[in-house]
Formats: C-alpha cells, structure tokens, sequence
C-alpha cells in the first residue's frame, strides 16, 4: 500500500479509476463483472483497458471457463503492482485533496 | 498539501474548490463501486456450512488413524475445499485470496490457529487412546468454521465496502 499521495492523471479519467478500484481487492475479476459493475458497454470498457494494459496498470488473461457453454474464451483482469501502488498513490491524493475541501467548510 | 500532483491539478487556473469537488465525486464513484462489488462477492448460504463439513472431516480424520479411512477423508475433504473455492469463483467471477483490511484479517487468523489447535487435539486424543473425544473436536471445528466464517463474512463486506 503506498502512503505517499500522487495524482496520477494516467489513472484519473472516470472509468479507468473504476476499473482500477474494482480491481483492486480482488486478485482478478472477469471482463463481464466490470461490464455489470460498471454499467459500461463492451466497446467502451475494451477501449479503457486496452490503454490501462498499455499503461501497465492492467493484465489480460484469456482462458477457457467451465462458466461458459460455448467455445469462447473468458476474459480475466488483473491489476499489476504498478498499477496498484497508482492506484493507491492517487487514492491518498484523493483524500487529501477532499479533507482539505472538510477542513475549508 | 498533496506533494507530486501533475497536471491541470497544479494549474492555478483551476479552482480549487472544482478540484476538491472532482476528488469528493471520484472518491464516491469508488465508494459505490465498491458497495455493488460487495453485493456480488457476498458469500452464498451453502458455502460455509459444506466448508465447515469439510474442515471437521480433516479435523476428525485421526479417529481413522492407521486407516484407510484417514486418508480418504483427508483426500475427499480436500477436494471438497478445492471444488467449493471453485464454484465460489465460477458463481461470482472473481477470484480473491486475500482479505480486505485487518478486521478480516485478525478473524481470519484466529480460526486459522483455532483449527490447527483443534486438529493437534484431535491426534493428541488419538495418541492417547480417547478416540471417540475426537467427533467432538470435529463437531467444534465445524461450529468454529461455520459462524467463524460468517463473522469473516461481516468483516470482510463491511471493509470492502469502506476501503479503497
């Protein structure tokens, strides 16, 4: 867990945030949970994971599932440490940024 | 004061108040996230009860000792935590092997100790010729599986739901 604050504008864009902090607590999460979660379409969630992957941020694993009837195969996300330490950089940012909002009131 | 920041969040031109404001909206975007995450991890009902069926198997396995029953129940209990960890994974999508904060944490830890302390009781019992003592070590270790896990559970939603 890093615990020093960095904004990390690569990371801060809506949906890449949330992929990321969805990814986060889990060790990998199938393509089409983020997609329920998220409420985003197939096209718009593969376009910000192919440039979280070219970020370094996101790994992509594909692989056969007993989940599915047909042939495809499923697509798993995983968070890289580099990734994670972004992530968890720009959280602290976050919550500095947002106490500092508190502590004006 | 927030050390690093790179662009239009160091720019003086942008306000702070719409910067603290951006941070406050994407801290919440996470926040329910997190909460509709939960939703879906949450354990189903008949996970912890076929765990704790498991766990007393292995636990109670000395009362075979010398057996070939010890090892069939160690064998077949294992694979039934093998298969119930599956099916958890094919059921929600997402494969997690580590817990949300230290209150899961510390739960976890403590049922992990109180069954290898219940499966050294049940040897120590086998060894010294109080086998049938052993079904209540198991019968313990089920109960310990069974609501220890439940109150994991608790703990595990409520961080999950909290955490980043």
């Amino acid at each position: 867990m890093a615990d020093d604050a960095r904004f990390s504008e690569a990371i801060h864009a809506p949906n890449r945030l949330r992929i990321c902090g969805l990814l986060r607590p889990v060790d990998s999460a199938e393509f089409s949970v983020l997609k329920d979660t998220l409420g985003l379409s197939e096209a718009n969630l593969s376009k910000t994971v192919r440039s979280l992957v070219e970020l370094g941020f996101v790994t992509v694993k594909k692989s056969t599932s007993s989940s599915r009837t047909d042939k495809r195969l499923t697509t798993t996300l995983s968070l890289t440490p580099l990734g994670q330490y972004t992530f968890d950089a720009h959280i602290v940012a976050l919550q500095r940024l947002a106490a500092e909002a508190l502590g004006d009131q | 004061m927030v050390s690093n920041m790179e662009s239009h969040y160091e720019d003086s031109r942008y306000p702070a108040d719409d910067r603290n404001r951006d941070a406050r909206e994407a801290l919440g975007a996470l926040q329910s996230d997190r909460s509709a995450l939960a939703d879906r991890v949450a354990t189903p009902g008949w996970y912890y009860p076929l765990l704790a069926l498991a766990t007393a198997a292995i636990v109670g396995s000395p009362i075979g000792t010398g057996t070939i029953w010890q090892s069939l129940l160690v064998t077949f209990a294992s694979l039934g935590i093998v298969f119930l960890a599956l099916a958890y994974q094919k059921k929600t999508g997402v494969t997690i092997t580590h817990t949300a904060g230290p209150r899961s944490l510390t739960v976890a830890i403590v049922m992990g100790v109180v069954i290898v302390l219940l499966l050294g009781v049940s040897f120590a019992l086998a060894a010294t010729g109080n086998g049938v003592w052993i079904i209540a070590s198991a019968l313990a270790a089920f109960l310990v599986m069974w609501l220890g896990g439940r109150a994991y559970d608790r703990a595990f939603d409520r961080e999950l739901r909290r955490g980043r």
